[in-house]
């Protein structure tokens, strides 16, 4: 029989007290950086690759992008169909993602196929012929799109913000306009790949296939490299920021504003980083933050509201966004620097920083959970040229911050003087 | 091969834990027998409604979110045609923290009409993010409603009309918990580091005393044969237009589904796919197409999704899907093709198997759909189709009296505004 429960009392909470990060095997084969996982089971295996060709690397916009997205269109012996239609035949898939620091090329596949599949993608990444028609149909569907997009207050905010933080000029902050999709060339691709592709350091990223068979695969695969020079990112200009701090859009027959305030702020190289990640999840980062808790709990304002501390190569941008209904737009707002204000008037009681850094805890967990999502958090380190000793490092110093030490960040950071804001709607 | 093992409480609660020792973390997966098709036509939205409120703190605990965020934890939930879906992920050794929670708000939900105004607020913003101020928010309203006439899967999970939600009171509110949310009317899974022994003993201490509810009958009327082909014209002001086609097709848990799907594959999912190749590479009239099936409980849909290039009519995209519905049908598929589907499915499986989350789901949802076998048996459903079925299920499946066309019709000259 069962005693009567006291349901009033929560159960004890008993917190990890050392995340154990397991580190890639690492090599070098034929002047190439390579990371091998030995996690889990091995029935299935994803393979990185990340390549200096991000969008900073190019001074033409949208060269980048159209090179990393048209890896497939064709090689010297394959049509796109001939590429699709293997890659189908293994259950494979190859999915490349142009960021403003790096593409990052990922395989994904069944660990059996893996040889034959890794030959095909040796193809495609070194031996890719850039078909003119191909392009063409790329192009249209992304104007396309832009066009989509520039109904969604979201997309047209967030575009405004990063212009008006870097300015025309900078690589994180000039715009792709509709015209610029008419102007890309195939020749200014193929020259963009020989120098990021071809003959790029690139690094490679595995998880799932075992570690003797994956190891020998990367060793035949880098074999034969076309010879290797060091990639130039486009002269990097400093970020212009505009004059005035506010701005808003009006777009005719919408219901919800589009709100963004936020900054330039830095990267995970920066001392202030990692307690700043801690004001950051407090301000607005998980679902009980206090963003979340007044707008959308206590007001009703909106279905959401998140605050980030985006890490760029260079740089990078504190930002807080949401959706409102039109007619809330001001008092969305005036709450969200009441909340900036108390950050920096108040300092956050003990219990809630608990709350904060165990959540934090338990999401650092999460994000090496499995071999897929332990390599990819990797990958994004080693783009930022560092590895799991920074997670570590992580670890510690959110279970050490203190609230004091909260509120000065705040106060350097978050006056509101300091911030930018954009309303579209 | 994924190992579980399961066991009933005497409330009805069906229990299935999966065993995990890789993870420092356990999921805890509550599927509720309750989704969109269980909706009165007069109150639609609200099983998504009612997720909502599941947040809102129960009788002995103020708030759900806050301890689990002391905890280490992290939760969500979804709501769909057929079920609502309610997890948690968290360290495991906090695995009772979980059911302490998951428990107290199955057991005694606090309904406050303030934290029922406020999130009848939060789902109203919610329906204008996604469904008004989006460029094709209202697509879904409009394709549901033309292919189901009789069956409550004629409104989307967020509700028909806004007007539904605004007037939801508490009454219908405690109706709904006390008729759907009871531990007989649940599965809940508990999947990551943990031992059965353990577990059996804490689910027993927290969901024990649980009074069972009464049994839910469901008599959803079915949608009858449809036996003319419907049409339907929407003017938006979006910049592209978009074309739909719809076939009904069986239920999720009928052995037809197979085939099906992978008809659904051989047109329309990847680049090497026969719409994509012709719509999109060879005849230019498309940006993008898409095949799909919804998978549902009750009889679902077969879709084809499209977008047009500009200046295109929807006619000529028409004739091209027809014309390779047509080639189907009289000359089946080749034995390459259809192997190249099938290792896509069992590459997509091998995949989906690797986040514990997926297993955690699917376990619950194999187990509403009354084999929770299935897990491991389907693929190899999967595997056994052979050409011949392929072609007798194009036959079946791709009738003109049973399909439905939606042209979602630009209404923009030339290009979109510029906003500068």
């Amino acid at each position: 029989m069962l005693k009567k429960l006291n349901r009033n009392i929560a159960p004890l909470v008993e917190m990890i007290d050392n995340i154990m990060f397991q580190y890639p095997e690492q090599q070098s084969y034929h002047d190439i950086e390579t990371y091998v996982f030995n996690i889990g089971t091995n029935a299935y295996s994803l393979i990185q690759f990340i390549f200096p060709a991000g969008k900073i690397h190019s001074t033409k916009k949208l060269v980048a992008d159209l090179t990393a997205d048209m890896l497939l269109s064709g090689t010297s012996n394959k049509t796109s169909y001939e590429i699709a239609e293997l890659l189908d035949f293994y259950g494979a898939s190859i999915e490349s993602h142009c960021n403003e620091d790096e593409t990052t090329v990922r395989v994904y596949c069944l660990s059996r196929h893996l040889e034959l599949v890794l030959d095909l993608v040796k193809e495609i990444l070194f031996d890719a012929v850039f078909p003119e028609e191909e392009a063409t149909i790329i192009l249209s569907k992304w104007k396309q799109k832009q066009q989509i997009n520039f109904q969604k207050t979201e997309y047209v905010a967030t575009r405004l913000f990063k212009n008006i933080l870097f300015g025309n000029v900078h690589s994180y902050g000039n715009l792709v306009e509709q015209e610029d999709f008419d102007k890309v060339s195939t020749v200014d691709v193929k020259e963009f790949y020989q120098q990021h592709y071809v003959h790029a350091k690139y690094k490679v990223v595995t998880a799932g296939c075992a570690p003797d068979k994956m190891n020998a695969l990367l060793q035949k695969f880098t074999s034969d490299n076309a010879s290797l020079r060091q990639s130039q990112i486009a002269p990097f200009v400093a970020a212009l920021p505009n004059s005035t701090k506010i701005h808003s859009v009006e777009m005719p027959n919408v219901v919800q504003s589009s709100i963004v305030i936020g900054r330039e702020m830095f990267n995970m190289h920066h001392q202030d980083y990692m307690d700043f990640y801690v004001l950051n999840s407090l301000l607005g980062g998980y679902f009980g933050s206090r963003l979340m808790s007044n707008l959308r709990e206590d007001k009703g304002y909106t279905y959401g509201v998140h605050s980030t501390i985006y890490t760029r190569l260079y740089t990078g941008v504190f930002e807080i966004s949401t959706e409102v209904n039109k007619e809330n737009t001001q008092a969305a707002i005036d709450e969200i620097k009441i909340e900036l204000l108390r950050l920096r008037m108040e300092l956050v009681e003990e219990e809630e920083l608990q709350i904060v850094k165990n959540y934090i805890i338990g999401h650092t967990l999460r994000g090496i959970d499995g071999p897929i999502k332990t390599s990819k958090l990797f990958k994004t380190l080693l783009v930022h040229d560092l590895n799991f000793n920074f997670s570590k490092e992580f670890e510690n110093s959110v279970r050490k911050v203190s609230a004091q030490r909260l509120n000065e960040l705040a106060n350097q950071y978050l006056k509101e003087e300091d911030l930018y804001q954009v309303v579209v709607g | 091969m994924i190992q579980f093992n399961q066991f009933t409480l005497t409330n009805g609660l069906k229990v299935i834990v999966h065993e995990d020792d890789s993870t420092p973390l356990v999921t805890i997966n509550t599927l509720y027998k309750v989704g969109t098709r269980d909706e009165d036509p007069n109150k639609t939205g609200f099983a998504h409604l009612f997720e909502h409120l599941m947040f809102g703190g129960s009788k002995h605990i103020e708030n759900f979110d806050t301890p689990l965020e002391f905890a280490g934890g992290e939760n969500n939930a979804f709501t769909t045609n057929d079920i609502t879906n309610y997890y948690i992920t968290l360290p495991v050794s906090n695995l009772e923290t979980a059911l302490w929670l998951e428990s107290d708000r199955m057991l005694s939900l606090d309904f406050s009409q303030d934290n029922l105004d406020n999130q009848k607020q939060v789902v109203i913003e919610e329906f204008k993010e996604t469904c008004i101020n989006q460029p094709y928010g209202d697509l879904w309203h409009h394709l549901s409603a033309l292919a189901y006439k009789v069956h409550s899967y004629q409104w989307p999970t967020i509700g028909k009309d806004i007007s539904h939600i605004e007037t939801a009171n508490l009454d219908d509110v405690k109706q709904f918990y006390s008729r759907y949310y009871v531990p007989n009317n649940a599965v809940i899974v508990i999947a990551g580091g943990v031992q059965t022994k353990d577990v059996e003993n804490l689910v027993h201490k927290w969901f024990g005393d649980i009074p069972a509810g009464q049994q839910v009958l469901r008599n959803i009327p079915q949608e009858p044969k449809q036996s003319e082909a419907r049409f339907l014209e929407v003017i938006a002001d979006v910049p592209v237009s978009c074309f739909y086609k719809t076939y009904a097709m069986c239920r999720r848990q009928d052995k037809e589904y197979y085939a099906t799907d992978i008809l659904s594959d051989i047109l329309g999912s990847g680049d090497s796919s026969r719409l994509f190749q012709k719509l999109v590479k060879e005849n230019k009239l498309c940006s993008a197409v898409n095949c799909f099936v919804t998978g549902s409980l009750d009889a679902g849909l077969f879709i084809i999704d499209t977008k047009l290039n500009e200046g295109v009519h929807y006619s000529d995209v028409e004739r091209v899907i027809q014309s390779e519905i047509d080639k189907l049908i009289k000359d089946g598929i080749g034995t390459r093709e259809l192997q190249k589907v099938k290792n896509q499915i069992e590459s997509y499986s091998e995949y989906n198997d690797l986040d514990i989350l997926n297993r955690a789901t699917n376990l619950a949802f194999y187990e509403y759909m009354g084999n929770v076998d299935l897990i491991n048996d389907e693929l190899k459903s999967f595997m056994e189709i052979s050409e011949e079925q392929i072609q007798e299920q194009a036959r079946s499946l791709f009738v003109k009296e049973q399909s439905c066309t939606l042209f979602y019709k630009s209404s923009q000259q030339n290009h979109a505004e510029e906003i500068k």
